[in-house]
């Protein structure tokens, strides 16, 4: 029995220590939780993703929180620990949780450190303490400051958290990555499929047209970018729709990461302004909105408000979109002319008063434009600009589309000059425009606003102003998609058991899992060796009262049921005290700090799942060594087992006589 | 008193060497992947430089002030510098300031000012007159930047003379330094002296102690091993004592000492566990460069196994000093049964 509690004591410490060993790349990602790292990274330490892609995380329902990290690592006193940059307000957000943490002294961003509390017991310091660390890649130096510890009952109590920045100088990390992103999510499927889908996701960006107003019957172009995101090519119908009919579908075939623009052109009949849908459909659809209005053709006119009386002015005639109009007739009081090619036309002010400049062309509605004729000499000798009007189009537009704004200006003195109109956003400068202005002149000034957040903003012009609602391009959750453009196909999420710490091995959970059963196997291979070899021992020695047993008519399988129930319930004795033993001495191994794995204790959990491989184990080797022994049993003859019989038959030598020549 | 030949080279001492060899075989294979594992963690290292030393002379709060010729035969293999946590009141932020005394031109830059003039680090944001705290206030004028590959661009690099009136420090002391191309026993002088000197490239320090650390947990399969391979010498040479306990009777009463009774029965065990080691030896090589084989696909990475001399003698030593330990508690209980007992046993022969 004692053979056999040393058996099962050695395996199970064995087994015990070597499924910690599993837990190994666990301790990179503090135990539990999620991990997104680079795909293509072989390590964690050498994957670099992007510090947006946490925010976008962060404003998702289902994340529960999100802690960039970068590693890096140094040396002290002879000590090689990980050196882990972190957001000290994020790393609480997810995973293990500080226990305590203790500052001597207020925390810097820049220079200060919190010490893991087994590392601070390791390196033996006193806090608050000054520490000097070294680049992870290349000579480099840096001093912070440990200002206090922590501890969180995890593998991070074997690290030193420093500042991002520090650790980004370290390890030469660029300033907007990190090495991961520890992610909380309840939906750790939906969250992984979305970074890495095995299959081919498509999603949808920049959908833009030709023309934001159109007549009926016009085409025009609506182009939107198509991306797969999935792991493998595939293919995708793209959809474009008002009111729910489709007007246009397109098939769209991919590679894995490659995107494409699709482009079709659409008419539009009835008046109105309409919203173009584009979709894909699918495991993962995305649905994009653009608006086209639809007006019946009309023209406008371009031309100053006030003309000084005796002098010419030029006259634009343009259709609904901006185009010109060749051959329009304008009419000004009793003149009439017809525009040129570029749809210019020149006019005379010859009598003094307010009267209308009107345009007319067949197929468009007529236009009107008052003139004020004006006498210079009624006018001040002086510059005098004023904004008499300023509009802005469209009212809405798109995330990352222009808004434009025409500022009419006018000089209401007799003298010319020069002055800088400025335009504000949110009561914000947002541009300033020089304007040249000649006497009683007046200019028509456009500007373009761009680049404004989502939101409804104001634009204002001197006493002017407009509302300018910036829309998102994904009105469905615009910040999952733009995760998915940016990110899809290029991170993955991985439990943290399976983060890649070791290159050259890969060490992971199912490289590790492969050798821990390998070894386990073989330890419990020796163990039963072992036994077996002890019980064979003791069959062999207790072979006469076998042989008896048999020559008195005991069936073989009576022998070996007899010797089977002896061997097993003294294995299985000996199994229970050796599995008992077996923890103990795993867990006094691990708590000691004997095996340490890239800087971290190894850290043993005895789940259910644990002890009950074990004890499993444990009961496999005692049957089977007994099920070898009463094989061995039985195998044993009846008539050399009789003929060994002591006082039976001659003894070979007559033991008095030789004790008495001794 | 010429040795009997108590044990047999029988199907027992096949069986037992075999089990002993399939012992031998793990141990072999074990420490060959832990120093597969070295090999490639010394392929990975260097690729890595290991650069300069960081030196510093570490005290309670942080490091201490010392004395270039403190540093006996490494003073010209090193730059001496000073370092600051200092405060800039202006723009109410902490920075580190340092210098740089680099007589022997150690640094492949050179890194200088004067006066109290001071070059911030690129992601150091500040200009014109500032006033830095640290143990002393010291007015100093920024004169520009400066741009090292060793030292942070969120520093500030100052004169040897304003970090002094900065810290207080003594002339001529320093509180860390960077040397190139230590020696071995250089490193071990400093380490004498009080100095921690680590290399500035952390990655080769932390590879080689992670290797270290996996080395060391590789000797603990010798734990089982061993165990295992006892307790087959043990069931063998009990049985081959309790086979031949009669004969060993006849010898004890003909006179044969105890020595060498044990002597004989220790020589069977060492011949037993000696031919399984061998065969486990060979048995561990084939393993260890199927493993190699095997992991090298499965890894899709080339995954070395060394099966170094050392670890073979390390092995058989090992084997054969477990075998005839596991031998000893049969072999002194049967050396101090009386003869008596030993003789009313029946030989198996009879």
């Amino acid at each position: 029995m004692v053979v056999v509690a040393m058996a099962v004591l050695v395996f199970t410490a064995t087994a015990s220590v070597l499924t910690g060993l599993r837990a190994a790349p666990a301790a990179f990602a503090g135990g539990d939780g999620f991990v997104i790292s680079e795909s293509a990274a072989p390590t964690i330490f050498s994957s670099q993703v992007d510090m947006d892609m946490a925010s976008l995380l962060d404003s998702m329902p289902d994340i529960t929180g999100t802690s960039p990290e970068v590693f890096a690592f140094s040396s002290f006193s002879g000590v090689s620990f990980v050196v882990r940059g972190v957001d000290l307000a994020m790393f609480n957000s997810t995973g293990p949780s500080f226990r305590h943490l203790t500052l001597a002294s207020s925390f810097d961003q820049r220079m200060s450190a919190v010490v893991g509390v087994r590392l601070l017991d390791r390196l033996g310091l006193d806090l608050p303490c000054t520490v000097p660390l070294v680049g992870s890649y290349s000579s480099r130096v840096e001093f912070v400051e440990v200002v206090g510890s922590f501890e969180t009952g995890t593998a991070f109590d074997d690290e030193l958290l420093v500042p991002l920045d520090t650790a980004r100088y370290l390890s030469g990390m660029p300033a907007d990555r990190a090495s991961i992103i520890r992610v909380g999510t309840s939906e750790p499927e939906w969250l992984a499929d979305l970074l890495s889908p095995r299959s081919a996701r498509f999603a949808l960006f920049d959908l833009s047209t030709s023309k934001a107003m159109v007549v009926p019957g016009q085409s025009f172009d609506v182009s939107v970018g198509v991306r797969n995101w999935g792991a493998v090519p595939g293919s995708a119908t793209v959809t474009f729709s008002v009111l729910g009919s489709t007007l246009a579908s397109e098939e769209v075939e991919l590679d894995a990461s490659a995107e494409a623009t699709v482009t079709v052109p659409l008419t539009l009949s009835q008046l109105g302004t309409h919203t173009v849908q584009v979709s894909v459909t699918g495991d993962f659809p995305v649905a994009l909105n653009a608006t086209v209005t639809v007006v019946e053709p009309y023209l406008s006119i371009t031309c100053p408000s006030r003309v000084i009386l005796g002098s010419d002015f030029d006259v634009l005639v343009t259709d609904q979109s901006g185009s010109p109009v060749e051959g329009a007739s304008v009419m000004f009081l009793s003149q009439s002319a017809s525009t040129d090619a570029d749809g210019w036309t020149t006019l005379s002010a010859e009598l003094a008063g307010t009267a209308d400049v009107t345009a007319s062309s067949p197929g468009y509605t007529e236009a009107a434009h008052a003139v004020e004729v004006v006498d210079a000499s009624m006018y001040p000798d002086e510059f005098l600009p004023y904004v008499t009007s300023f509009t802005l189009s469209p009212a809405t537009v798109k995330e990352s589309e222009d808004a434009s704004g025409t500022v009419l200006v006018e000089n209401r003195g007799n003298v010319s000059g020069t002055f800088q109109l400025a335009v504000l956003v949110d009561s914000r400068a947002y541009a300033t425009i020089e304007v040249v202005l000649d006497r009683l002149a007046s200019r028509t000034v456009s500007f373009t606003v761009s680049d404004l957040g989502v939101g409804t903003h104001t634009v204002q012009v001197a006493s002017f102003s407009h509302g300018l609602t910036v829309d998102p391009w994904f009105s469905d959750n615009p910040d999952l998609v733009q995760l998915v453009i940016r990110y899809g196909g290029s991170n993955g999420l991985t439990s943290a058991s399976s983060v890649p710490i070791y290159q050259a091995a890969k060490i992971s959970e199912g490289n590790v899992a492969v050798a821990v059963f390998a070894i386990g196997a073989i330890s419990a291979l020796l163990a039963t060796l072992a036994v077996v070899s002890v019980f064979s021992k003791e069959v062999h020695e207790g072979r006469r009262r076998l042989g008896i047993l048999r020559t008195i008519g005991a069936s073989s399988s009576a022998v070996r049921w007899l010797v089977f129930t002896q061997a097993l319930g003294s294995g299985l004795a000996g199994a229970a005290v050796g599995a008992v033993l077996g923890v103990a001495s795993a867990l006094a191994l691990a708590s000691s700090g004997v095996f340490m794995v890239f800087g971290h204790r190894l850290e043993l959990s005895l789940d259910p799942t644990l002890l009950a491989s074990v004890l499993l184990g444990a009961v496999l080797i005692s049957v089977s060594s007994a099920l070898v022994s009463a094989e061995l049993a039985v195998r044993e003859t009846i008539v050399s087992s009789i003929k060994r019989l002591p006082n039976e038959g001659p003894p070979p030598v007559d033991v008095d006589e030789l004790l008495g020549d001794a | 008193m010429r040795s009997l030949p108590l044990f047999r080279f029988n199907r027992r001492a096949r069986s037992t060497g075999w089990g002993i060899a399939f012992c031998t075989m793990f141990l072999v294979a074990s420490l060959s992947v832990a120093g597969g594992l070295r090999t490639s963690m010394d392929a990975l290292t260097d690729n890595f430089s290991p650069g300069y030393s960081l030196v510093v002379l570490q005290g309670p709060t942080g490091p201490d002030y010392f004395e270039a010729d403190q540093l006996g035969s490494s003073e010209g293999k090193a730059a001496f510098c000073i370092f600051a946590s200092a405060h800039i009141q202006e723009y109410g932020v902490n920075a580190t300031f340092f210098s740089v005394h680099d007589p022997d031109g150690v640094l492949s830059e050179t890194l200088a000012t004067t006066d109290a003039d001071i070059l911030a680090g690129g992601l150091l944001d500040i200009s014109g007159v500032v006033t830095v705290v640290a143990e002393e206030s010291v007015s100093a004028t920024v004169a520009g930047e400066f741009s090292s590959a060793i030292f942070s661009s969120s520093w500030a690099l100052g004169s040897e003379d304003l970090l002094r009136e900065l810290t207080g420090a003594s002339e001529a002391t320093y509180n860390f330094a960077v040397a190139d191309g230590l020696t071995t026993d250089e490193v071990a002088s400093l380490g004498d002296a009080g100095f921690s000197v680590q290399a500035m490239t952390g990655i080769v320090d932390f590879l080689d102690s992670g290797v270290k650390e996996i080395e060391s947990d590789a000797f603990w399969v010798l734990i089982p091993s061993a165990f295992v391979i006892a307790v087959l010498a043990y069931g063998y040479i009990g049985a081959e004592i309790s086979d031949r306990r009669h004969e060993i009777g006849i010898m004890k009463t003909i006179g044969a000492g105890r020595r060498a009774l044990l002597k004989d029965i220790l020589v069977g065990a060492l011949l037993v566990t000696s031919w399984g080691a061998a065969i486990g030896l060979a048995l561990g090589i084939v393993l260890a460069y199927g493993i190699s084989t095997f992991a090298s696909s499965m890894f899709t990475s080339v995954f070395v196994v060394k099966a170094s001399e050392t670890v073979l003698v390390l092995s058989f030593l090992a084997t054969v000093a477990a075998g005839v330990a596991g031998s000893l508690v049969p072999a002194i209980r049967m050396i101090f049964s009386k003869p008596v007992s030993d003789l009313k046993e029946v030989p198996p022969s009879a």
